[in-house]
């Protein structure tokens, strides 16, 4: 039976893995004649609706809907993080040229770009966020300690155009750009006061950071009052390619081009809609009526079946109909994985042994996992950088054995490697008899009569996933793993499991799993991997680790962030790997130019009707 | 009976309280707490920690409730980070959008199911009765998520007669001119409710032809038509009237698996949805909402049922 499974394993990976790294994804087609005007409508993710506009977005509302797919339109980021293919910046689409690095200086030069009440975007526009930023760091969504902006030691205006940040250290140009100076929005002038009637610029925060506080609290007071988002002239003053018209508290969001646009790629299309919906199936129906959505994601549980060892990541039919919609894949730019927890007082010895680690890796049959829970709309992952969409951070580890990684599915390997380290079957489940720090024994803290009986919390939220994890269960237990599992709903796992590192005595999970976490463009690891990292609930403390990870923050060479990937691919340190699914958009035959990047922004402006 | 009104007036309002109460420790009693939740995984200790505290909800829970009581006594329904926006604008915004839905649900089930009930008793044991109670039984044993999407599979997908969404607008008037789009979130509710009243109806005229008032008043000559609008339907009303009453907090609460189906934001979807993300002032404000419809509808049900049926004294 194994050697099946790992026959259509091997078959699989070869076929698709391979293949899929070159064949990620798409737009809809760019052919036919062009046509001015038209409105769109967009389908809303169900129950991820806009909630805020202020581009300094607190924790509670990061997301997708409020900025990708809402703030993005109206207020570009000083740099574009990824396209449709590549999580790269997109400097064709950023604020500012390609900024230059010389040591502990970055130099970033703005382009001619204008606010739509006719101010210029200036290096004004950049202190003014990162005085905020310096300010209220704390309110902001992507503020970690020790990184932006406590890596910045100061930033002045050094030309009509030209800011210059002055760092802590030097830094790999790659990942500061793409990781760090992409937080920035540059706030007009306009926002600049603390009252309505206040003049534009008198609030001071542009120029004095201790007058930042009282400008904050007067944006964030007009920020909550989501009825006069399209009324507000504070809202209307853009530098992105859309304006507001109309905006309601379910999330329904209006957009007119913005006539004063001096970026690249001016709108055709005369409005933009964003529809808010319920539920997948809400959503579905509408896509299916043909009458109200021009644009959506659609469900995954309404694609047909799909053979992933096909290199079109193309579902094999249209559920919503050939005539009516082209099919648009969108590979997502982040990861799936499980968390260890090295600090349960029962699991904790037996999980920091590497050969556990690889054991349990070898008992996920991730390729089945993709045909079957994911229905042929997953990949499997195969160390900490995505296999979809292609990129350089690739390295050698994860391209193991056909693209399986260094620890393909393997029961019977799984199995070997526990009894040559002293554990042995017992009624069905692993239990260390060679109790020691030899090369055949358990390992160091691993007692003798432990049982490799490991309980799984894990959010319940998603079918596939649920799928998936029975998947591990059942496979798991023919190597004499015993996974009890526990499913919650997604907030009382992240509650449970971020709880070990402050309240490790009573924190009494071993393996967690919630599901899906995107990358910014740089795949690094300082999120996960470093003692102080946000989402190191499991005590990973690995000073090699923590070595490779820093490089990766200092260092732009790839032979750089290879040995940090080859090394997590190899040592397993926080997680397993569960397939990552991918995204499939239905786009309107007769609409052209649609894409969905990989980290979820969209670019409507590039949309077009054709004849 | 001004007095048995002030009575149960103020039972309600303790009513209420406890109930407040009781909602307050359940939503305390849920693991993690509601920081993480709202704030993701991604936030930091001290995101958590100020988050915590600008909320109170490190403050012992008896003050954080004496502080939401107070609030709520000054028109304060809290805000909903989860929302950006406060919870009074968010019921205000909703409710009126469930009240209707609920209502039209509601009349039209209460148009069909009162003939169909009283057509079931003058036809009992007959395939016209069995006919309609085993479609009752169908549609009252069906979870409404499925009822709807087969009915927008047929109608909407298959036949294209309506629209698989209800009206897409927070405007009474605009929701009441989209008779296309209302058509199908209406009938799922109704459908569902249909069989519960007509079943109460047919019972319930069936005890009435019985009772001897009926034998009375065919001897004295009346026509069945008369003994049946007259006499009989009167009193096989009293169970629809408390039934009525009771449906006071459904109109608030909305129904939240219609309401996901249909893409119609109300009360009950709003309700489940910041329920799972522990979206705490929300939470509490539409439950005291659902709880003061509970006993004001309990209230007019007694109070109907005894002005409806005289033999029911006020103490």
């Amino acid at each position: 039976m194994a050697r099946t499974r790992l026959g259509l394993a091997l078959g699989a990976a070869v076929l698709g893995v391979a293949a899929l790294v070159t064949a990620c994804g798409g737009g809809s087609s760019s052919g036919g004649t062009p046509q001015q005007g038209g409105v769109v409508n967009w389908a809303e993710l169900p129950g991820e609706s806009p909630t805020w506009i202020f581009p300094f977005i607190d924790p509670p509302d990061n997301s997708g809907a409020n900025v990708a797919q809402f703030e993005y339109l109206m207020y570009r980021p000083l740099y574009w993080q990824a396209s449709a293919t590549s999580p790269d910046v997109d400097f064709n689409l950023s604020l500012a040229d390609k900024p230059t690095y010389t040591g502990n200086k970055i130099v970033v030069n703005l382009k001619d770009y204008s606010w739509s009440n006719g101010e210029k975007l200036t290096p004004t526009d950049v202190l003014f966020f990162m005085n905020m930023l310096f300010a209220e760091k704390n309110n902001f969504s992507q503020y970690v300690p020790g990184e932006f902006p406590d890596n910045v030691t100061a930033v002045s205006q050094t030309g009509p155009s030209q800011v210059t940040f002055t760092l802590n250290g030097t830094y790999s140009a790659d990942w500061f750009t793409g990781n760090q100076l992409f937080q920035i929005t540059p706030m007009p002038e306009a926002w600049d006061k603390t009252t309505d009637s206040a003049s534009a610029g008198s609030g001071g925060c542009a120029s004095d950071q201790s007058k930042c506080a009282a400008v904050y609290n007067y944006l964030i007071a007009k920020n909550k009052n989501v009825s006069t988002y399209a009324s507000d002239p504070l809202w209307q003053v853009v530098d992105g390619p859309w304006q507001l018209k109309s905006f309601t508290s379910e999330g329904a969001a209006d957009f007119v081009p913005n006539q004063k646009y001096s970026g690249p790629n001016k709108p055709k299309l005369d409005g933009f809609n964003e529809v808010p919906f319920t539920s997948p199936e809400a959503m579905y129906n509408a896509e299916k009526d043909n009458k109200t959505i021009q644009v959506g994601e659609i469900p995954a549980s309404n694609l047909p079946q799909r053979d992933p060892s096909n290199s079109d990541l193309t579902p094999p039919s249209n559920p919503l109909g050939a005539g009516n919609y082209n099919l648009v894949n969108d590979p997502v730019w982040g990861w799936s994985y499980g968390f260890l927890n090295y600090n349960n007082p029962t699991a904790g010895p037996a999980l920091k042994q590497l050969y556990v680690r690889q054991a349990l890796q070898e008992t996920i049959d991730q390729v089945t996992d993709a045909r079957v829970a994911w229905r042929g709309y997953a990949v499997p992952a195969t160390g900490p950088v995505p296999n979809l969409p292609a990129s350089e951070y690739l390295g050698s580890e994860q391209k193991l054995n056909n693209g399986q990684g260094p620890y393909q599915f393997n029961l019977n390997k799984a199995k070997s490697t526990l009894t040559g380290h002293g554990w042995t079957e017992q009624g069905g489940v692993m239990t260390c008899t060679n109790a020691g720090t030899g090369n055949n024994q358990c390992g160091a803290g691993v007692t003798a009569g432990t049982k490799l009986s490991l309980s799984l919390e894990y959010a319940n939220g998603s079918t596939s996933a649920q799928e998936e994890i029975q998947q591990w269960k059942s496979d798991a237990s023919q190597a004499g793993i015993q996974l009890n599992l526990a499913a919650q709903p997604f907030n009382t796992v992240i509650s449970d499991l971020s709880t070990c590192p402050s309240k490790p005595t009573t924190c009494n999970w071993q393996i967690g799993y919630f599901g899906y976490e995107t990358f910014d463009s740089v795949p690094t690891g300082d999120g996960f991997f470093l003692p102080n990292s946000v989402l190191n609930w499991g005590g990973v403390n690995d000073p090699k680790m923590t070595n490779l990870v820093n490089a990766t923050l200092h260092d732009s060479a790839n032979n750089t962030f290879q040995s940090y990937e080859n090394y997590t691919a190899d040592q397993l340190p926080a997680s397993f790997n569960f397939a990552d699914p991918y995204k499939v958009y239905a786009a309107a035959k007769n609409l052209s130019g649609v894409s969905v990047n990989v980290l979820q922004a969209i670019n409507p402006e590039n949309w077009y009707f054709t004849k | 009976m001004t007095g048995y009104i002030i009575r149960r007036v103020l039972q309600s309002l303790l009513v209420v309280i406890l109930v407040s109460i009781v909602t307050f420790l359940l939503t305390d009693l849920l693991p993690g707490g509601p920081a993480r939740a709202i704030l993701g995984p991604k936030a930091t200790a001290q995101q958590i920690q100020d988050f915590i505290h600008a909320n109170g909800y490190d403050r012992p829970l008896p003050v954080q409730y004496g502080i939401w009581v107070n609030n709520i006594l000054h028109g304060n329904f809290g805000y909903s980070v989860k929302l950006n926006q406060s919870v009074g604008d968010l019921i205000v915004d909703r409710l009126p959008k469930t009240i209707v839905l609920m209502a039209i649900s509601i009349g039209v089930a209460l148009i069909i199911a009162v003939p169909l009930g009283i057509y079931q008793a003058r036809r009992r044991n007959t395939i016209g009765d069995y006919t309609v109670t085993t479609l009752s039984f169908i549609f009252y044993a069906m979870p409404s998520f499925l009822l709807g999407l087969l009915l927008v599979l047929v109608f909407s997908t298959d036949l294209g007669w309506f629209s698989p969404t209800a009206p897409q607008t927070g405007n009474i008037g605009q929701i009441l001119s989209q008779f296309n789009s209302l058509v199908l979130p209406v009938a799922t509710l109704a459908l569902i409710t249909i069989a519960t009243f007509s079943r109460y109806m047919r019972s319930s005229v069936m005890e009435n032809l019985a009772q001897e008032y009926v034998r009375t008043a065919l001897a004295n000559g009346a026509t069945d038509r008369r003994v049946m609008v007259v006499h009989v339907l009167r009193n096989a009303l009293i169970p629809i009237a408390t039934l009525l009453g009771l449906s006071l907090p459904a109109l608030v609460a909305g129904a939240a698996i219609t309401e996901s189906v249909f893409n119609y934001p109300g009360m009950g979807y709003t309700f489940i949805n910041e329920a799972e993300v522990r979206d705490y002032p929300t939470i509490l404000g539409i439950a005291l909402v659902i709880s003061v419809a509970t006993v004001i509808g309990s209230l007019l049900a007694d109070i109907a049922y005894a002005a409806l049926d005289p033999r029911v004294k006020y103490s």
